[in-house]
């Protein structure tokens, strides 16, 4: 169901915006250097405008349109290769490949920075920016509206009903007020806890408190990510596994968030769909 | 200093330690409820605290700095250099290979014992080459430029093995194996390293009268009945096993087996043999307190243990360069 909506919400945005009989609208050959951009150039773009995408663009983990993304080639990100390709644009994250881009630039190629922007708000902006860059700003005000309205319905449904709950990635790593994760969490009506605990950004917990103090309900991502890592420790100790497997858990799939985008509201309603699933009041797990 | 109070010293720092490692942590805990909760007595999440976590990280401390710290005077013992240290020497990067081949492949997920068993044949492989270029110079400057050849050897190919798995975490991924961490390690950790531990651990004290012996030179040795060949062979592997299996579990800790046996050198009366179990208790003295300096320094994120251990351990080894330097001129 979330992927045919995902598929309707791309139809749309590009039916809105592409003239009948005119496939390939005028736009840049642009190329994605991060996985967050190839999110944004597959629902922006022509496809013939899309002239290369991240190498992990088709990492079914990580990038929420693979199945799009194995259409279309996918490259080391590098100046040479862009300019080879005779890229107009390209869209890479603003905290990394700073020379890259540099250089990209000197060449006259329009580089868009994408930020890591916490708030709906600030993602309608960037989604904003990068339609204009790719040419088709109309495309950017389709896809605000949808992604508008369909926070909008979340927020309405309160599926979280005020619940508290604990988002969790397998290194122990957390996320609480002002940070993207927080404002999925708060749209679909969940208490963050890692907020009411005093937290604030990006944060992490240790074993030693999630035991003592053990959440009502967990909200996990990358759990399910088959890469290997000595990072996962916290989430592969058996203290943690066991209240775990009693605690209610919604797992939201990590390429729905994996950076913040228009795509965050499909993490919003991975998230209210779990939920939904979960018995309608969760049992405490005080036990040892 | 006699042998018996230098070990009643050690295993009373060592208990002092422990005692500490058990009560502090990240969630403060009634030092009674610790004691009962080691015993599984007292309150549940207590005993769920100390059991399951702190108590499996205070063992595999111990078991670290033990095998780290034996191998070290070992090692020296062996080569009669006081810099033969596994991390200087190339011998932990090479079992960090092993065991991210075994870890990053799926090797691991085979058997527990595939990590533990490719990090000692990656630290049997470095133990071995560098005792092939000891024996042909057995200078400082060769020892430990063969073993910087070593190491970055065996870091590029970690880091060439960490590409081709794919990870996508390559980079933080190093630094957790390059400066090792106890943090989150399970019983089933501790539990994995210690047999081979044990039992490198075992080998290396068997040879204390071989390396006693050594000290008169290899020639003196032989007219004494030791067998050299048996010995080299019971230092390599008891150290690639005592090692590797530390390695496996918790990555690459510098310098352990460096500064301890050379702090404890002098009260044993420069004996190689006699230095052996003190320097296993002292070493698990240092990498225990290191592990609860690096709970109580108040980052974001834990301070590796390997960067602690280094903090302290380059320093002395820059000095020791000197003295060395000095002493051959």
């Amino acid at each position: 169901m979330r992927r045919l909506t995902l598929r309707l919400t791309a139809a749309c945005v590009l039916a809105a915006a592409v003239p009948m009989g005119r496939a390939d609208a005028a736009g840049p050959r642009a190329a994605s250097a991060t996985v967050c951009g190839d999110q944004y150039l597959l629902a922006l773009a022509d496809p013939g405008q899309i002239a290369a995408l991240s190498p992990q663009a088709g990492d079914p983990w990580l990038s929420l349109l693979a199945g799009e993304a194995a259409r279309h080639r996918q490259v080391r990100p590098s100046a040479e290769t862009y300019l080879s390709l005779g890229v107009g644009v390209v869209l890479a994250n603003a905290w990394s490949d700073h020379k890259t881009v540099e250089l990209l630039e000197r060449f006259g190629v329009r580089v868009v920075r994408i930020p890591l922007v916490e708030r709906f708000e600030d993602i309608e902006t960037v989604t904003a920016t990068i339609a204009e860059a790719l040419g088709h700003p109309e495309r950017g005000a389709v896809l605000n509206d949808a992604v508008r309205r369909r926070l909008a319905a979340l927020r309405a449904e309160n599926a979280g009903a005020g619940r508290p709950a604990l988002y969790l990635r397998p290194g122990g790593g957390s996320a609480a007020a002002g940070t993207f994760v927080d404002a999925v969490m708060t749209a679909t009506g969940l208490t963050n806890q890692a907020t009411a605990d005093g937290r604030s950004g990006w944060t992490g917990y240790d074993l030693e408190r999630f035991v003592l103090n053990p959440p009502e309900m967990l909200v996990t991502s990358f759990f399910e990510s088959p890469d290997r890592s000595v990072r996962r420790a916290f989430g592969e100790h058996p203290a943690f596994l066991r209240r775990a497997a009693i605690t209610p858990t919604v797992a939201v799939p990590g390429k729905t968030w994996v950076c913040s985008g228009w795509f965050l509201v499909e993490a919003a309603e991975a998230l209210a769909g779990g939920l939904r699933r979960l018995p309608p009041s969760s049992s405490t797990n005080r036990g040892p | 200093m006699r042998t018996l109070p230098l070990l009643s010293s050690l295993a009373a720092a060592l208990l002092v330690v422990s005692v500490a490692g058990l009560a502090i942590g990240y969630a403060p805990l009634p030092p009674t409820g610790v004691i009962a909760g080691v015993f599984g007595n007292g309150d549940p999440l207590t005993v769920a605290v100390v059991r399951e976590i702190r108590l499996p990280r205070l063992l595999l401390g111990i078991e670290v700095g033990a095998a780290l710290g034996i191998a070290g005077a070992a090692l020296q013992g062996l080569l009669r250099n006081p810099l033969a240290e596994p991390g200087l020497i190339g011998v932990s990067a090479s079992a960090g290979l092993g065991a991210v081949i075994a870890f990053y492949f799926g090797f691991a997920a085979l058997s527990p014992y595939a990590l533990p068993a490719m990090a000692m044949a990656g630290a049997l492989v470095a133990t071995g080459i560098v005792l092939a270029v000891a024996a042909r110079d057995g200078g400082s400057l060769t020892l430990i430029l063969a073993g910087i050849a070593l190491s970055s050897l065996a870091i590029a190919l970690t880091s060439l093995a960490m590409n081709l798995a794919p990870n996508p975490y390559a980079v933080t991924e190093m630094l957790l194996w390059l400066m090792g961490s106890l943090k989150d390690r399970t019983p089933a950790d501790a539990l994995t390293a210690f047999p081979f531990i044990l039992a490198g651990g075992g080998l290396l004290l068997a040879t204390g009268r071989g390396l006693d012996a050594l000290t008169l030179g290899e020639d003196a040795a032989r007219s004494m009945g030791v067998d050299l060949n048996r010995l080299r062979l019971a230092v390599v592997g008891g150290s690639a096993a005592a090692v590797g299996a530390s390695v496996a579990v918790a990555g690459s800790i510098g310098f352990v087996g460096l500064v301890v046996p050379h702090l404890l050198r002098p009260l044993v009366g420069h004996e190689p043999g006699r230095l052996l179990l003190p320097s296993a208790l002292g070493g698990a003295v240092l990498v225990t307190l290191a592990d609860l300096v690096s709970r109580l320094i108040p980052t974001a994120q834990e301070v590796m243990l390997g960067v602690l251990t280094s903090l302290v351990g380059a320093p002395f080894f820059l000095f020791l360069i000197l003295r060395v330097r000095r002493e051959a001129w």
